[in-house]
């Protein structure tokens, strides 16, 4: 499988968490990397758009507690959760390749 | 979204009718709700200089879904295709008028302007035809979603 692009990385990660609408889908983004990643409502829809299209993600009626029903929320699909799961091993490799070669700092124990 | 949206949210409203209308039919009230909800953020985080970097963000944003939302269309490759043939005429057209330009009288103040004559009608029968064939072409398109 291709690397994800860090846009359907971000996204896929935030709804691993939960189900979610589009603004809060942008929110967990940023809180998962410290501020560091903002995403435009187009891109979030584009990609929403062909993650639903390859069946990653699909769109659910809500959290049903009286939230805003006007809202379209979304869900990670099994197939998206394991396309998940295959990028995050092959950054954990990366990464372990990458520390054995002394480039980035060992995780400090303490 | 919301009567009292401001200004900013109207235009980029408007903004998103320069993508292609499947994608806008589906997503263009979930974004412009977005785009408003970040706004109000923004501004009650920091209401003067974080709202420019707002804007310019969301612009770049809108401006980079635009190009790749149509370039997920077939529309690029049709319009590409439908150029090729009036392009193909022109071409056809050209080489005829420099042998029938070798037949006129060169002296002649009429020959200006029948070579421009000649290249209006040109022009305009590329842009036409481009026009009609990128119709012709998108038809089955367009009444598939009507359907």
């Amino acid at each position: 499988m291709a690397a994800l692009t860090p846009a359907v990385m971000h996204i896929l990660l935030s709804l691993a968490g939960g189900e979610r609408h589009g603004y809060a889908i942008l929110k967990e983004v940023l809180t998962q990397t410290n501020n560091q990643v903002r995403l435009g409502p187009g891109t979030l829809y584009g990609t929403l758009q062909r993650l639903m299209e390859c069946g990653w993600v699909d769109e659910t009626d809500g959290p049903g507690d009286g939230s805003d029903e006007r809202r379209r929320y979304y869900r990670l699909s099994r197939s998206g959760r394991e396309a998940l799961r295959a990028e995050v091993e092959r950054l954990d490799a990366l990464v372990r390749g990458a520390r054995a070669r002394g480039i980035v700092p060992r995780p400090s124990r303490g | 979204m919301e009567p009292t949206a401001s200004l900013d949210t109207r235009c980029y409203q408007a903004a998103l009718y320069l993508c292609p209308p499947a994608f806008r039919r589906e997503f263009s009230q979930e974004i412009v709700r977005v785009f408003h909800e970040a706004r109000h953020d923004t501004q009650v985080a920091s209401p003067r200089g974080g709202l420019c970097a707002f804007w310019a963000r969301m612009s770049a944003d809108l401006a980079v879904t635009i190009v790749r939302q149509w370039l997920r269309t077939a529309w690029p490759f049709i319009v590409v295709i439908s150029m090729l043939y009036p392009l193909m005429a022109a071409s056809a057209i050209a080489k005829f008028w420099r042998r029938a330009s070798a037949l006129l009288p060169r002296a002649t103040a009429d020959a200006d302007v029948i070579l421009l004559v000649l290249l209006t009608a040109v022009v305009i029968v590329v842009i036409a035809a481009t026009i009609i064939l990128t119709l012709w072409f998108t038809r089955p398109m367009l009444y598939r979603r009507r359907v």
